[in-house]
C-alpha cells in the first residue's frame, strides 16, 4: 500500500520538495513558527534603526519616519481613547459586505463565464474593461450612484474583491479535471446536479485561492473607499491622520489594516480547509 | 494491497452479490463509425459488434483511436459518420446504462468511497439515505467496507480503481467501459485487479469494452480481442480467444497463448512502425 501511496501522492504534488516541505513541517512546527516571528522582529529591528540613524540614501529618506515607539505610543492613545474599536468595527463591516458581495457575484459570474461561451463573450469583455480601474478612480461614481456614503464605500471594497474571486474561480471551474464530469454523466447525472456536486466543489480549491487574495484587495481598497467617510473607519483614521501630518498615526492606520487583513484572509483559509475536508488527510 | 479479497472482514459473510445486469442486454453495434480530429486519433468507418455479457479487449499502437471509440460508445464523442448503438438504440450522449472507468484519480476526491459509489444510485431518484445503505453494501460485497468512509486520496491506486469499479457497476449498467483502468498500477496490483474484475464481471453479466496497450492482459481477460490499426483507427485482427473459463494465470504458459500474442504483438509492431515512419512532420 505504501508504494502506491507515495507515488500517487507525489504525482499530486509535484515530486519531493514538496514531501521533504511536509515532513520537516512534520517534525519541527516550532522552528518554522521562530523564523516567521523574526520576519517580524527583523522588520521592527530594521525600522527602529533606520528611524534612529535618519538614514538619508539617495534615494530613500528615513529622516521623518517615526520610530516604533512613536508608532507604539500613538497606538496606546488611540485605544485610551476608546475609538479604536469602532474604527475597526466600521472598516470591518464595510469590508465584510463588500467582500461577502464580491464573493456571491464572482463565484456566480465565473461559473456561467467558465461554462457557458455565449455568456463569456457578453459578459467577460466589459468586466476585463472595468478590471483595471483603480478604486480611487470608482470615487466620484460611487459618490453619484449611491444613495448613501455607507453604500459606496462598500462598492470600493466590493470593486477590490470581485476580480481576483472572478478570475480565480472561472480558472478552477475550467480546470475541473474532464473526466470526472464525464464520470458524472455516465451515472446519469444532468446539468444543474453537475455544477452543484462535480464541477463547484472540484473548483473549490481554486475558488478558496480567489478567496483569500480577495480578502487582501478588499482590505487593500479600504483607505481609498474611507476617504468618502466622514467620521469613522481604519482608513478614515489613516486618511485623516495624512491630511493633518500625523505621521506616527499614519502609520498606526497602516499596521491596523495590515494585520486585519492578514488575519481576515488566514481566517478564509481555515474555513477553506473547514469546507474541503478531504484536502485535509492528504 | 488487495489483502482484503484474501481474508474477508465480517461484513463479507454476508456476501451480497453485486447487481446483475438484465440478461441479454448490453449489444453494442459500431456501423461505419468515422470520428475525425485535427490531428489526434481519429477512426476512419469502424465497423464492430459485441455481443451481451462479451468481454472485448481494444487493442493497438498508442494513438490508434482506441480511447476515441470507447468515448464514442460512451457518447463523449459524437462520430463524424456513422453510428453506435446500445441495445438497439443510437447513442447521443452519456448515460447509466454505459458504466466508464478511466485510468486513474476519476473518483470525486470530495466524496467519501461509499457517496462515490452512492453518487449513481442517487442519479437513479434513490434518496440519499437508500443510496448510501446500497454502496455500504455493495462495498462490503467487494471487501471494502473498511474503506467506505475514506476520502479517495486516503486509498491506494489498487483500491480507488476498485471503488471507482463499483461506482459504475452499481448502477447495472449493460456496457461497462475502461479505458486502461489498471494502466497506473504496479504489476502484481494489475494482476489482482485483472482477477477481481473479472469475478464482477462474471457476477454482473454485463458487456465490457476494454481498452489497453498490453498485449497479456487483453489475452488474459478478453473473450475476444480487436487489434486496430494506426491512426484513423480500423479493425486489423478479430481474434476470438478460446482460452478456458476461470483462467489461471498459468496460461501465459500455453502454447495457444502465446501464439495469439505474438499475433498480436507482431501487427501491433507493424503498425506502429508505419505510424512512426509516416509522422515524420509531427514532433
Amino acid at each position: 500500500m505504501t508504494d502506491a501511496r507515495t507515488l500517487s501522492r507525489s504525482a499530486r504534488t509535484n515530486g519531493g520538495e514538496a514531501g521533504a516541505a511536509v515532513s520537516s513541517r512534520a517534525l519541527r512546527p516550532w522552528r518554522r513558527w521562530a523564523v516567521r516571528a523574526l520576519s517580524i522582529a527583523a522588520l521592527v529591528l530594521v525600522w527602529q534603526f533606520a528611524s534612529a540613524a535618519k538614514l538619508r540614501l539617495p534615494f530613500i529618506s528615513f529622516v521623518f519616519l517615526p520610530a516604533p515607539a512613536e508608532v507604539a505610543e500613538a497606538f496606546l492613545e488611540l485605544s485610551r481613547s476608546g475609538k479604536l474599536m469602532s474604527h475597526i468595527e466600521s472598516s470591518a463591516a464595510r469590508v465584510l459586505a463588500g467582500y461577502l458581495l464580491a464573493a456571491v457575484v464572482g463565484v456566480a459570474l465565473g461559473v456561467v463565464i467558465a461554462r457557458k461561451r455565449f455568456l463569456e463573450d457578453l459578459l467577460l469583455p466589459a468586466l476585463e474593461l472595468a478590471r483595471p480601474i483603480p478604486a480611487v478612480a470608482w470615487i466620484p461614481l460611487a459618490i453619484l450612484m449611491f444613495p448613501s456614503s455607507e453604500a459606496s464605500m462598500i462598492f470600493i471594497t466590493f470593486t477590490g474583491a470581485l476580480f481576483p474571486i472572478l478570475l480565480n474561480s472561472i480558472d478552477a471551474i475550467r480546470e475541473v479535471d474532464g473526466r470526472l464530469i464525464a464520470s458524472a454523466r455516465a451515472l446519469g447525472a444532468r446539468e444543474a446536479t453537475i455544477i452543484r456536486e462535480v464541477v463547484l466543489p472540484g473548483a473549490l480549491p481554486g475558488v478558496f485561492t480567489g478567496l483569500s487574495i480577495g480578502m487582501g484587495t478588499s482590505w487593500f481598497c479600504l483607505v481609498t473607499a474611507e476617504m468618502i467617510s466622514g467620521q469613522l473607519g481604519v482608513g478614515y483614521y489613516t486618511w485623516e491622520s495624512y491630511t493633518l501630518q500625523n505621521y506616527p498615526d499614519i502609520v498606526v492606520g497602516m499596521l491596523i489594516i495590515g494585520a486585519l487583513g492578514w488575519t481576515s484572509s488566514a481566517a478564509v483559509r481555515v474555513l477553506g480547509a473547514l469546507v474541503m475536508p478531504w484536502r485535509r488527510e492528504r | 494491497m488487495l489483502e482484503t479479497s484474501g481474508n474477508p472482514s465480517p461484513a463479507d459473510d454476508a456476501r451480497l452479490s453485486p447487481p446483475q445486469t438484465e440478461a441479454g442486454k448490453g449489444r453494442v453495434e459500431l456501423r461505419g463509425v468515422s470520428v475525425s480530429f485535427g490531428e489526434g486519433a481519429g477512426l476512419s468507418e469502424l465497423s464492430l459488434t459485441i455481443e451481451p455479457g462479451e468481454f472485448l479487449c481494444l487493442l493497438g499502437p498508442s494513438g490508434c483511436g482506441k480511447s476515441t471509440a470507447l468515448n464514442a460508445i460512451g457518447g463523449f464523442v459524437a462520430p463524424s459518420s456513422g453510428e453506435v448503438a446500445v441495445d438497439g438504440a443510437p447513442v447521443r450522449g452519456p448515460g447509466p446504462d454505459r458504466g466508464i472507468v478511466f485510468q486513474h484519480y476519476s473518483l470525486f476526491p470530495w466524496k467519501t468511497a461509499q457517496d462515490n459509489v452512492a453518487f449513481g444510485l442517487r442519479m437513479q431518484g434513490a434518496s440519499r439515505a437508500e443510496a448510501r445503505r446500497a454502496a455500504c453494501d455493495y462495498l462490503a460485497a467487494v471487501g471494502l467496507a473498511r474503506f467506505a468512509q475514506d476520502y479517495p486520496a486516503k486509498l491506494s491506486g489498487g483500491m480507488q480503481q476498485r471503488v471507482a469499479i463499483a461506482r459504475a457497476l452499481v448502477n447495472r449498467p449493460a456496457v461497462l467501459l475502461m479505458d486502461e483502468p489498471f494502466g497506473a498500477l504496479d504489476a502484481q496490483t494489475r494482476a489482482l485487479m485483472q482477477e477481481h474484475l473479472l469475478e464482477q464481471w462474471r457476477e454482473v453479466g454485463n458487456t465490457v469494452v476494454f481498452v489497453t496497450h498490453d498485449v497479456d492482459e487483453a489475452l488474459f481477460l478478453g473473450d475476444r480481442v480487436i487489434v486496430l490499426s494506426a491512426a484513423p483507427g480500423r479493425v486489423l485482427l478479430d481474434l476470438r480467444v478460446e482460452l478456458p473459463r476461470p483462467r489461471p494465470r498459468e496460461i501465459y504458459a500455453s502454447a495457444d497463448f502465446n501464439e495469439a500474442k505474438a499475433r498480436c504483438l507482431e501487427l501491433i509492431r507493424r503498425e506502429s512502425r508505419r505510424a512512426f515512419e509516416t509522422s515524420d512532420a509531427l514532433p
